[in-house]
């Protein structure tokens, strides 16, 4: 990238850059910045966002806090031993229910599955309350008559 | 507080995540305990509850051990530490606005179709000239702006300006060239700028 001289102003990008203090402060930059209220300016509207930005200082959470994440390590290794060996109970017990079962068995009914997935869809409706008057007022109608 | 044999307070990050993946716990909580105010702080900064934050500081440490095997080294540990940990506050914050909706809690500030223009709290604060900067109602803005920022966005201002990573780390912890961190980084800071703009102090 071409630096800038003393007469172009940076572009937001470079001042974004800038809103750190890492670059070099005897950059051209600088220079520029030093010339241009402009650029001073936005300048320290990045500087404030990133100050107002910072997460707040936290205490040291102490030893307690490896104790807490070795737990969990501890309890997730367990669980997915159980997984695995689950795992394997029901595979098993799949590929029993295939050779078992008669060639012409019924068909799983998926149905219900696909009736639970569509459930997910109404969750944008319920947000909407006027959506869900709707849906009252449509079942305080009752059933539709064939 | 006392090191395990091997592990002196020189060790690097590098050596120690080496040492874990050859089955060392000592060497892995050496680095939890290095690391651990410094993850509780970046989650801090994304989820406003530090209660909340401290948990997800230690499952990003669990994850971190859980994915030993899987980290090449093609960023620092730190880095590789703190992109575990942002990910996870941003699933985080996605399971809870979900459970928001499930619940019919409203919408909050710089969630996906709130706004600050159009929130009527906020223009009752920004009427009333007295009122010092609400230090927790900027955490709570600068959350939900995190939150609504694309991965990459996000990444790049949480490295940069809270975590100080120069333009070059940057870019390699994105794994995208540097015109493309910076390009990233000045979008993410734009829309932090838009949404801070009330709390900031007026131009002289
Ligand atoms: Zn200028």
């Amino acid at each position: 990238m071409e630096s800038p001289g003393v007469g172009t102003c940076l572009t937001g990008e470079e001042l974004t850059l800038l809103a750190d203090g890492l670059d070099d402060p005897d950059c051209p930059a600088a220079a520029h910045l030093a010339s241009c209220a402009t650029c001073s300016a936005q300048l320290r509207k990045l500087r404030q966002t990133v100050a107002l930005a910072q997460p707040p200082e936290v205490r040291d959470p102490g030893e307690g806090f490896n104790r807490a994440v070795w737990r969990k390590i501890d309890r997730r290794r367990a669980q997915q031993r159980v997984g695995i060996s689950m795992a394997a109970t029901l595979s098993a017990a799949a590929i029993a229910l295939v050779v078992l079962l008669p060639r012409d068995g019924a068909a799983p009914d998926e149905t219900e599955l696909v009736e639970n997935l569509d459930l997910y869809q109404y969750v944008d409706l319920i947000e909407n309350l006027d959506a869900v008057e709707a849906l009252d007022a449509l079942l305080e109608e009752g059933p539709i008559e064939g | 507080m006392r090191l395990p044999p091997g592990i002196e307070d020189s060790t690097d990050d590098a050596a120690l995540i080496d040492m874990a993946r050859r089955g060392s716990r000592s060497a892995f909580d050496a680095f939890v305990t290095r690391h651990r105010a410094r993850i509780v702080r970046l989650a801090c900064g994304m989820v406003a509850d530090e209660e909340d934050a401290v948990e997800l500081a230690q499952e990003a440490f669990m994850k971190a051990y859980n994915s030993l095997g899987r980290f090449r080294g093609d960023c620092s540990p730190r880095t590789w530490l703190d992109r575990i940990t942002v990910n996870l506050c941003v699933d985080w914050q996605r399971r809870q606005r979900i459970r928001r909706a499930l619940f019919l809690v409203p919408r909050r500030e710089g969630e996906e179709g709130w706004s600050p223009e159009e929130s009527a709290v906020e223009d009752s604060w920004r009427s009333d000239p007295l009122r010092v900067a609400d230090s927790a109602r900027i955490r709570s803005v600068v959350c939900r702006v995190l939150a609504s920022l694309s991965d990459k966005q996000r990444m790049a201002f949480v490295l940069r300006h809270q975590e100080g990573l120069d333009t070059a780390a940057l870019a390699s912890a994105l794994q995208c060239a540097e015109g493309t961190a910076k390009v990233h980084l000045h979008r993410a800071t734009e829309r932090m700028r838009k949404a801070l703009a009330p709390f900031m102090a007026p131009e002289d």
